[in-house]
């Protein structure tokens, strides 16, 4: 079979396009739910401010707290809610984090792939013209 | 001697001389040779000594004692005679001619121009297919060169593509582990709260999200070596297949001039066959003419010349030589290649002589004792 690049440019044309579909949509994907991430943190810090002075004034109206008062239910209740929104932010950016991760390795995946696919069209065009190559020899030389 | 004796005497292709009869004295006893000579020579014993002595001899025609009949036989005789010895020298001229034409081989010319034509046509053949055979060579070089160029092209090609394009895409992956929450330290400061446990537990959350990053790092890395690998195992599959063709394309090479080489070889075996079988043929014909030759001589009673080939080396062209079926090797062959390809020929040229021939001592000529 005679060789023919234009084959060849189709088939990395089919390639390139596929690729840049694939990691455009993955890279949309990521930014989307990036910012669903920062407006889900965002809201959450909001509730956790809402329900800090909610918080205070529950004891106050207790009189467990006040300016000359400092009982040790409002330290440990203070101390529990500053743990609690230190966890539930450090979960919420581990999960983030962990979202963003698997975009970026579907990402590099998806240009591995890209890339491996490039290589065997490569090298399938190299074997191509050395077996076209020597076709031609042959046909030269008068024996095929 | 009647003329039938002497036709007699012809017919065993002899001369018989001519001896005419002499008629004896009758009677001698009146000559008494005791009795002096005086006594002999008596009037009466001379005459009768006369008249014994013989006639006249027939060819001197001038006598009265020959008849006429007798001098017909004799012109009779004598124009045998004169045809006979004409007839002789006739023959004895033809005698010289064929033997003269065996001993200097002229019976063989017209062959031995045949025999040239051979030769020369010969020579024209495998000119020719020397001259195909060089052309295929050459045919061969330049497509070995155009393959052998395309070929490196292509997998320069892919070597360069490779080494443009590592395929490590996990390398640029960018790894954090983001950043700690606070610890609402300044809040819980400003109620007196102790804000210890609490940075206690953000650094346990820290820690458990650079692990949790490092955990992603090692994926990448294992994941970045395995694309690694193949990129290097990609290479030496590339340098694997182009030192493969390479080695395809000079196979093929060394094929296409061996079967070049063995067509050439095919078709000069089988010129060199036709022209042995030609002149084999003139050859045997000139053998033939020539053993006709010999049974007219030995027939007509002469002598064949002796030569040291029945073959005839002795023509004046010399073109019917012993080296009539010398073979006129290519310059191209090495003197191995030579050797061994005047065998082969030889080993056709008896092939085709057949047992036969080989029993007959004319095959000296070939030089094939």
């Amino acid at each position: 079979m005679a060789y023919d690049p234009s084959l060849y440019e189709a088939r990395r044309r089919g390639y390139t396009e596929n690729y840049a579909s694939t990691a455009a949509a993955n890279q949309y994907a990521r930014t989307l739910s990036q910012q669903r991430g920062a407006r889900q943190r965002m809201a959450a810090l909001r509730q956790y401010e809402q329900a800090q002075p909610q918080l205070v004034r529950a004891y106050s109206q207790r009189n467990l707290v006040s300016p000359n008062v400092r009982s040790g239910i409002f330290n440990r209740a203070m101390q529990e809610f500053a743990g609690e929104r230190a966890r539930g932010l450090s979960e919420f950016d581990l999960g983030q984090a962990e979202q963003m991760r698997q975009f970026d390795l579907e990402d590099a995946r998806t240009l591995q792939e890209y890339r491996r696919a490039l290589g065997d069209l490569e090298a399938e065009k190299a074997r191509e013209i050395a077996n076209a190559a020597a076709q031609l020899f042959a046909f030269r030389a008068g024996v095929a | 001697m009647s003329i039938a004796d002497r036709e007699e005497a012809r017919q065993k292709r002899g001369i018989v001389a001519y001896t005419p009869k002499v008629e004896q004295p009758k009677d001698n006893s009146t000559f008494d040779f005791s009795k002096p000579a005086s006594a002999w020579f008596t009037p009466e014993n001379i005459k009768t000594l006369f008249a014994a002595m013989p006639s006249p001899t027939p060819l001197s025609y001038g006598g009265g004692g020959m008849s006429a009949s007798d001098r017909l036989a004799q012109q009779k005789f004598d124009y045998e005679k004169q045809k006979d010895a004409a007839e002789k020298a006739q023959s004895a001229r033809t005698l010289a001619a064929y033997q003269n034409m065996l001993s200097g081989g002229g019976y063989r010319s017209g062959i031995d121009d045949l025999l040239g034509v051979i030769e020369a046509q010969g020579k024209t053949t495998r000119g020719n297919v020397q001259k195909a055979y060089e052309d295929a060579l050459a045919e061969i070089g330049a497509g070995y060169d155009t393959a052998q160029g395309l070929t490196t092209k292509g997998y320069g090609a892919l070597e360069e593509f490779l080494r443009a394009n590592p395929n490590n895409p996990y390398a640029n992956v960018q790894v954090s582990a983001g950043t700690a929450p606070d610890a609402m330290e300044q809040l819980l400061s400003a109620y007196g709260v102790s804000a210890e446990p609490v940075r206690a537990q953000v650094a346990a959350e820290q820690a458990a999200a650079q692990q949790g990053a490092a955990g992603f790092q090692n994926l990448l890395s294992t994941l970045g070596g395995v694309a690694q690998q193949s990129d290097l195992s990609r290479l030496a599959e590339m340098e694997m297949a182009r030192t493969l063709a390479g080695e395809t394309l000079g196979t093929q090479r060394a094929t296409y001039s061996s079967q070049a080489a063995r067509g050439r070889a095919d078709a000069l075996a089988q010129i060199e066959a036709q022209l042995a079988q030609a002149r084999l043929e003139q050859l045997m014909a000139a053998n033939a003419r020539r053993q006709q030759i010999e049974d007219v001589i030995v027939a007509a009673g002469g002598s064949v010349p002796s030569s040291g080939s029945t073959g005839g080396s002795g023509s004046g062209s010399g073109k019917g030589s012993g080296t009539d079926t010398a073979v006129n090797l290519p310059e191209v062959f090495t003197p191995q290649q030579a050797e061994d390809e005047r065998r082969r020929r030889e080993l056709a040229a008896l092939a085709l002589l057949g047992n036969q021939y080989l029993a007959q001592p004319t095959l000296g000529m070939f030089g094939m004792e």
